[in-house]
């Protein structure tokens, strides 16, 4: 079937076109409520990076997070009795929020006083309820004055201001807490006497998510009434606005209903996609009606069906490269990106463009073939008169100029790109999270208000680890923290920073009368032991759980910073991350950097090298697969030409007005070329149909400009002025982007309309002359059939994925290897048949439980594996039967029965949904089949370490205090992971016995999905034999608790057992 | 009353002689047989849709109210292992009570106290025996009886009833012999001629469509100078039905296959309905028939489907036909004998996660000759589809389930929607919704003015 075949059979049948076009939107339509919002920082990082990894673990150890910092403000002095209560208000008011910390609140009213007294230590609040006098609040301002370690942190260096910090429990409700936190401030009666501010990472979350909504909501429907009113403008009837704003609507709806279903979630960038969108799926439709209307003016006695087809016919292909061109600059961010927003932006815009491309080919015509809209008749007179309306004079001037200037055009072209080579080279790489809001915003000012008068809201941790319990207590350890810190507060912009060793040398001081020469580390080990004992006599030992672990083993140092920006961090974090690398890790202690600036750092620092990889990715996309198109390897270059000049202009601007290198501003090099591009590719494509007929370059030109460059250049007004929206956007970062991409692709399009027709004219390049020309009217290209054109976007797809495969980690060469340690683990005798009682417990988000007993039998057939389990309650459900026939070849699926008493019969079940939930339960049924074994044949395990869990774990679930060999599984190809479910996994090993004490396990898109526990493992007959098992859901909240008893190894358990028939005869007695 | 009797006997005794060990154990009564017992207990209201009753031709039934149904059902269930040599083994018995305040089913069976199922059962070395009152359920069919015939089958409230609590336990010998590794042999032998129990007169679910009944006008009995209309029921099936089944699994390189052949030689459970004229009378005899049924099933799995086939020959089976009377031009009802063979085949779909759908065929085909079936009701072939759709969340605690039977020749049938959630771990609530569709002549169509809303809860104890 050829392309005329195709959209007249499109036309003749256009209901049906309809009808599956509008289904496919309403289908992607139902996905979008379960669209959700990611605007967390953390999202910017893959769940496996080992920097979120520790942070996270730092964050289990010490219950340290991203806080709420809250600034009370006084014109003076803070120490007053408004002042003062004030905070006191607050705080009570902020511990009662329910996804705040109640014990991870510090200020002035929460945090004790440490002084000397005749029995010992006197640790007391340094007030404790309302103040009335204000000898109260001086008797509190001396007391921090005595108390170095809050000053600059607690309280500002001049006493004006006192801060309160909230630490956040769980981070995916911060922006609810911010809210709160917000109207609780707004709630209290305040005289002018003081200020309050809300800053912090926790706030900038929770801000970012209903900040950047308010704007999308206002761009979004500006962009597209800019849209709307370029394309009337062009052609004057309503029908093609409604059109182009259906084929937005399509390509929209569909991408956005695709991350939906993919579970991506909506990030901060995301918010650019639906404008980006709007100004490509326009695209198509411009040049689509541009034909069809310049085909009613030459032959308005044809049927309109008639002239549909042919305006397809002649469009189709040069669409079908621009939408393949566009879709390999965006696929270039997907393949090089390193983070997950920016990945899940590149190809779900590629995905966006090829829905604008399907809808452009498919329902356009079938609706244009119903709507049957005839030519404007001045749009027709002008076009049919050869008349020029003001567009195509604009654009017949460009031509003069590239004909008739062309070494002029040439020579400033390569002066332009050698200053954008220089300027390159100067480009920085910055980002700071609270440039994001414009100044005049509350957060920003808050932000600053902040920073300029305490040690900063930017933190750096440095987590401290001692190889045992109560390894803290020495002086030794806790002389290297003080010096770290002193080394710390001298690099820029550290301004202070808390640890233990300064509530040691506090209480120190307290104890020798107050004598600021005790401002020490307490000379003898075992003194540093009795200080705490003391400390615990008069105040809760939780006092410091934010410096130190339960056991005295881990110790953290908070940095305080008052800047955030990387170009302002990244010196500091090396630096930091130098001198850790020589002063510590070795066998007495370990540091390790994290904390929200390190996050940052990890994050930013290879933005720069992922830009320009992602931009040379997308450019070699673009050009082989124009070079394919076009048969010819120069024509690729000269698509590419134009494009890569606007990208260079661009970095000389941004060296110009020093605009950064940042989240906002990074993509936009792979979204100028995907744009850019359509520009050159539609210029060359046409000039060489004309160049066919004319047989001249000049007569080629002529025909060129009004025509298709009019055409082009309603194109660049959609996208430029779709962007130029964006101009108009509070986002700082986003802001940035539009006007960035505005300016590319205005100067993509002015070089592909002025320099490229002047190389032509000027090199006269074979791809243009020398071309045979093929049956077609504009069979320029060899690739007439969609099944070459599928080959190309396949191979584009193809090198993307290509692109993107990771190197996994080399891995310590002590450890043994991953798939031989999972083979160990296989390979644990676990008897020929077992017979055991199975309670199971299910607790959902709520704290809801539900209890189910089983019993189960299990016997080897050989290498065979039979299963048969029966619930014996509650009564609703007993009698039911699973019944599995696990077999050893990998290509053979499992055979299954469930029977139902209620149906009294037994009903196959297909086994080859192997990562759904096991009835109910959060194992999956390759969990419950796999008995804690691993799949070689679907996972590859590396060894990453050795790592020993938390006392609190150890304590619950029964386990030894050693360390466990860390085994991490990925999945051998994407099917296993769709299949299974899961994307990676980490084990803990006990290599005593070989068996996986602790599981967590990463979805396909690695968010993190469940935890599994093993506790009360013994042996029993002999074997080896887990008692507990514990799974906790992350997703849904759910919690699953198998415990196994009565468990027999030795009981004969008969064959018939396991055979339907026996599924049907209920329990066993 | 028998039953109970000899049920509370058995029991008793069973308690009675375990009773001396209790002692010696230091266990009181409660603790040591409180694991033996368990019950449900199970609620279900309906609420009728329509204003008007199902009303028949032949009763001028008006609706009282819309409440259908306020049921109560405790099935009180006790089993216990018993070691006694040769008869060593387990019992098991259930009791059921039946209670419904609204009456409107006002079936023959009404509220009831009974044994539902008691039996003693026993493992040997290749053999498995069941001896006493009991369900056996045979074939592959959801929702469809052809191979399902064993048990007859309680239409007090139709189709609507869950089939195992509508299925009518008999007293049998079920024995099962191993042949091979996965071949088994079922022998069955059922005394008991219990037949199904149909709804009451003018009761809701009374069976009014032609193809099941016969329709007898006024005008008719006139036309043939009927005074006097006489039946002759024959409570029973004359004697019992013997079954065997022989079933395997049968594993090859690509895929296995559960696989069932069957015999049953049974009377069937519904009488036939004939009808002869002496003098100015019309005699109308209920006849149980006997039956030979020779079928078979076979299930197995490709991919994400299963896929289910049955298929059932039945032998002397007996339909409802129209006769005009020679010489007077009146239609009588009547019958034609003929053979029946019935075939389903399903397909369930488990592809997506949590979703469960279930399609199936289902075809019977009269086996008669062209004059038979010119005066046969039923159409040659009759074709229904069934859909179901189950979709599971919150980890299985709350369930939807749409089911659907359509009779294709007629263009009749039933949608059922419900919800169902597992509020605790032993309570289940329920919500749903029957709704009949078709002509009141059709099988499902007959019910078409019955649509009623369900609500319900089951406590397991």
């Amino acid at each position: 079937m050829n392309a005329q075949n195709f959209f007249r059979w499109i036309v003749d049948h256009p209901k049906r076109i309809i009808a599956a076009g509008f289904l496919l939107i309403f289908t992607m339509a139902s996905f979008l409520p379960q669209l959700t919002k990611d605007t967390r920082a953390d999202a910017f990082l893959a769940a496996d990076n080992p920097a979120l990894v520790y942070r996270d673990k730092v964050k289990q150890l010490f219950g340290l997070s991203d806080p709420m910092v809250i600034a009370v403000v006084a014109k003076e002095s803070i120490f007053t009795i408004q002042g003062l209560n004030t905070i006191a208000q607050i705080t009570e008011s902020i511990a009662k929020l329910d996804n705040v910390d109640p014990d991870g609140i510090t200020s002035l009213y929460s945090e004790n006083n440490i002084v000397g007294s005749y029995d010992g230590l006197e640790v007391e609040p340094f007030y404790d309820r309302a103040i009335t006098e204000q000898s109260q609040a001086d008797a509190v301002r001396n007391a921090i004055r005595q108390f170095p370690l809050y000053q600059g942190s607690l309280v500002a260096r001049d006493e004006s201001a006192s801060l309160i910090v909230a630490e956040i429990l769980d981070d995916a409700l911060v922006e609810h807490t911010y809210l709160e936190i917000l109207s609780m401030v707004e709630s209290l009666d305040l005289t002018d006497e003081l200020e309050i501010h809300i800053a912090g990472e926790g706030a900038v979350a929770g801000y970012m998510g209903s900040y950047i909504d308010a704007d999308a909501k206002r761009l979004n429907p500006l962009a597209g009434l800019i849209i709307t009113i370029i394309i009337f403008i062009a052609f004057l009837r309503i029908s093609t606005t409604l059109m182009a704003n259906l084929i937005i609507l399509a390509s929209a709806v569909l991408t956005l209903g695709s991350m939906a279903a993919f579970g991506i979630p909506f990030y901060v960038i995301t918010n650019a996609l639906p404008v980006i969108l709007i100004g490509i799926a326009v695209a198509d439709s411009i040049h689509i009606y541009s034909e069809y209307f310049e085909r009613r003016s030459f032959h308005p006695q044809e049927d309109a069906k008639e002239s549909v087809v042919y305006a397809l016919t002649e469009m189709w292909r040069p669409i079908t490269l621009t939408t393949l061109t566009t879709a390999a600059g965006f696929l270039g961010l997907y393949a090089s990106a390193y983070m997950p927003p920016f990945k899940a932006f590149g190809l779900f815009t590629a995905i966006g463009v090829s829905a604008a491309w399907l809808y452009s080919l498919t329902m356009l015509p079938a609706v244009m073939s119903l709507l049957k809209t005839e030519v404007h008749p001045k749009l027709a007179t002008k076009i049919r008169s050869h008349e020029q309306d003001s567009f195509a004079k604009l654009m017949m001037a460009l031509g003069h100029i590239s004909q008739n200037y062309t070494k002029t055009v040439v020579t400033i072209s390569i002066l332009v790109i050698s200053l954008g080579i220089l300027a390159t080279t100067q480009v920085i790489v910055d980002e700071d999270r609270i440039n994001v809001f414009h100044p005049d915003e509350a957060l920003y000012k808050a932000d600053h208000a902040i920073n300029s008068r305490f040690d900063g809201t930017n933190y750096l941790d440095i987590v401290i680890e001692t190889p045992s319990v109560e390894g803290l207590f020495s002086t030794e350890v806790l002389t290297k923290i003080e010096s770290l810190q002193v080394y710390a507060e001298s690099l820029s912009p550290v301004q202070g920073s808390i640890s233990i060793v300064d509530y040691l040398k506090q209480m120190n001081r307290a104890l020798n009368e107050g004598d600021d020469k005790f401002y020490t580390i307490p000379a003898e080990n075992d003194l540093i032991a009795q200080y705490f004992l003391l400390y615990s006599t008069s105040s809760s030992p939780d006092d410091f759980e934010e410096e130190v672990d339960y056991d005295y083993q881990y110790a953290n140092i908070r940095v305080m910073l008052n800047k955030g920006a990387f170009s302002q961090t990244k010196e500091l974090v090396e630096q930091l991350e130098n001198y850790v690398a020589h002063q510590f890790n070795d066998a007495s202690v370990t540091a390790t950097i994290t904390g929200r600036v390190n996050l940052n750092y990890h994050w930013i620092k290879d933005l720069g090298f992922s830009h320009f990889s992602g931009m040379g990715i997308a450019l070699f996309l673009v050009w082989l697969v124009s070079s394919l198109l076009f048969r010819s390897p120069i024509a690729g270059m000269y698509a590419l030409i134009p494009v890569a000049t606007s990208i260079l202009l661009v970095y000389s601007a941004m060296v110009f007005f020093q605009i950064p290198l940042g989240i906002g501003t990074t993509m936009f090099a792979a979204v100028a070329i995907g744009l850019g591009v359509d520009f050159a590719i539609h210029t060359i494509d046409r000039i060489r149909s004309f160049y066919l007929q004319e047989q001249s370059i000049s007569a080629a030109l002529q025909r060129f400009y009004p025509t298709t460059g009019r055409a082009l250049f309603f194109n660049l007004l959609a996208i430029a002025l779709g962007f130029g929206v964006l101009i108009s956007s509070k986002v700082v970062p986003l802001n940035n982007f539009g006007s960035i991409v505005a300016i590319a692709v205005v100067t993509s399009f002015l070089f592909s309309m002025v320099l490229l027709p002047a190389m032509i004219l000027l090199f006269k390049p074979n791809f243009i002359t020398g071309e045979k020309s093929s049956n077609n009217a504009a069979g320029i290209l060899v690739t007439n059939s969609l099944p070459t054109l599928t080959v190309l976007a396949l191979t584009l797809v193809a090198t993307a994925t290509l692109l993107t495969s990771n190197e996994s980690t080399a891995g310590d060469i002590e450890l043994p290897n991953g798939n031989w340690v999972a083979e160990q683990i296989n390979a644990i005798d676990d008897g020929d048949h077992r017979v055991n009682f199975m309670d199971t417990k299910l607790t959902d988000r709520r704290g809801k439980i539900r209890e189910r007993k089983t019993i189960s039998y299990r016997k080897y057939f050989g290498e065979e594996k039979r299963t048969v389990l029966f619930y014996r309650s509650p009564r609703n459900i007993k009698n039911t039967g699973f019944l599995t026939y696990d077999y050893p070849e990998l290509e053979k699926d499992d055979d299954q029965w469930l029977y139902l008493p209620a149906l009294r019969k037994a009903r196959r079940i297909s086994a080859s949904d192997r990562g759904d939930y096991f009835l109910g339960t959060d194992a999956t049924y390759e969990d419950i089949k796999l008995e804690g074994k691993l799949s070689l044949a679907d996972f590859s395990f590396t060894s990453l370490g050795r790592e020993a869990i938390s006392t609190e774990e150890r304590t619950r679930y029964g386990l030894a205090d050693k360390e466990y060999l860390l085994l991490e599984g990925k999945p051998k190809n994407d099917d296993a992971a769709k299949e299974l479910g899961y994307g990676r996994s980490l084990a803990w090993v006990d290599q005593d016995n070989w068996i996986i004490i602790k599981g967590q396990f990463w979805d396909v898109n690695l968010n993190p999905l469940k935890d599994l526990y093993v506790g009360d493992i013994r042996q029993v007959d002999g074997y080896w034999t887990r008692h507990q098992l514990t799974i906790l859901n992350h997703k849904s909240g759910h919690k699953t608790e198998f415990t196994f008893s009565e468990v027999d190894y030795k009981k004969p358990v008969k064959d018939n057992l396991f055979s339907r028939q026996a599924l049907t005869r209920g329990v066993p007695k | 009353m028998k039953s109970i009797a000899l049920s509370s006997s058995l029991i008793l005794l069973t308690i009675l002689t375990s009773s001396a060990s209790l002692a010696e154990e230091g266990m009181s009564f409660f603790d040591r047989y409180a694991e033996n017992f368990s019950a449900i207990l199970k609620q279900q209201t309906a609420y009728a849709t329509h204003s008007s009753a199902h009303s028949t031709s032949h009763s001028s039934h008006s609706k009282k109210n819309q409440w259908q149904q306020n049921e109560w059902q405790l099935d009180l269930e006790y089993s216990e292992a018993i070691d006694a040599g040769i008869f060593s083994g387990d019992i098991m018995a259930i009791a059921r009570g039946r209670f419904d305040s609204q009456d409107e089913l006002e079936d023959e069976s009404g509220n009831t106290l009974r044994v539902r199922e008691m039996y003693w059962q026993s493992y040997g070395e290749n053999s498995f025996w069941r001896i006493g009152k009991q369900q056996v359920v045979w074939g592959e069919a959801d929702g469809l009886k052809l191979l399902d015939v064993i048990n007859p089958q309680d239409f007090r409230e139709f189709i609507l009833d869950d089939f195992d609590d509508s299925r009518i336990p008999l007293w049998m010998v079920n024995a099962q012999i191993n042949t091979s590794d996965s071949g088994i042999l079922q022998l069955l032998l059922i005394p008991d001629t219990s037949t199904h129990t149909l709804a009451g007169s003018n009761s809701t679910y009374q069976f009014t469509s032609p193809m099941i009944v016969p329709n007898i006008t006024a005008e008719s009995l006139s036309a043939l100078g009927i005074s006097e209309l006489v039946s002759h029921k024959e409570k029973n099936a004359k004697s019992g039905d013997t079954g065997l089944r022989y079933s395997d699994f049968i594993s090859l390189q690509d895929s296995s296959w559960d696989i069932t052949l069957n015999y049953l030689h049974h009377y069937i459970d519904s009488p036939v309905v004939s009808s002869t004229i002496n003098n100015d009378q019309l005699i109308i005899d209920f006849q149980y028939e006997a039956s030979h049924l020779i079928g078979g099933s076979a299930s197995t799995v490709l991919g994400d489907i299963s896929l289910r086939t049955e298929i059932a020959y039945e032998t002397d089976r007996y339909q409802r036909s129209e006769n005009t009377l020679k010489g007077i031009n009146v239609v009588i009802p009547s019958i034609v004998k003929g053979d029946l063979l019935s075939s389903v085949i399903g397909l369930d779909f488990q592809g997506l996660s949590d979703h469960f759908i279930s399609m199936q065929w289902y075809r019977q085909t009269l086996l008669l000759n062209e004059d038979k079936l010119q005066q046969a009701i039923a159409d040659r072939d009759e074709d229904r589809l069934t859909l179901l759709w189950e979709t599971k969340f919150l980890n299985e605690t709350l369930t939807t389930r749409w089911q659907h039977i359509h009779g294709v020749n007629h263009g009749d049938g039933v949608l059922r929607p419900k919800v169902t959630y597992n509020w605790q771990s032993n309570i289940d609530i329920y919500l749903g919704a029957d709704y009949f569709y078709g002509k009141t002549e059709d099988f499902f169509g007959q019910f078409n003015k019955t649509d009623r809303i369900v609500a319900g809860f089951s406590i397991g104890l």
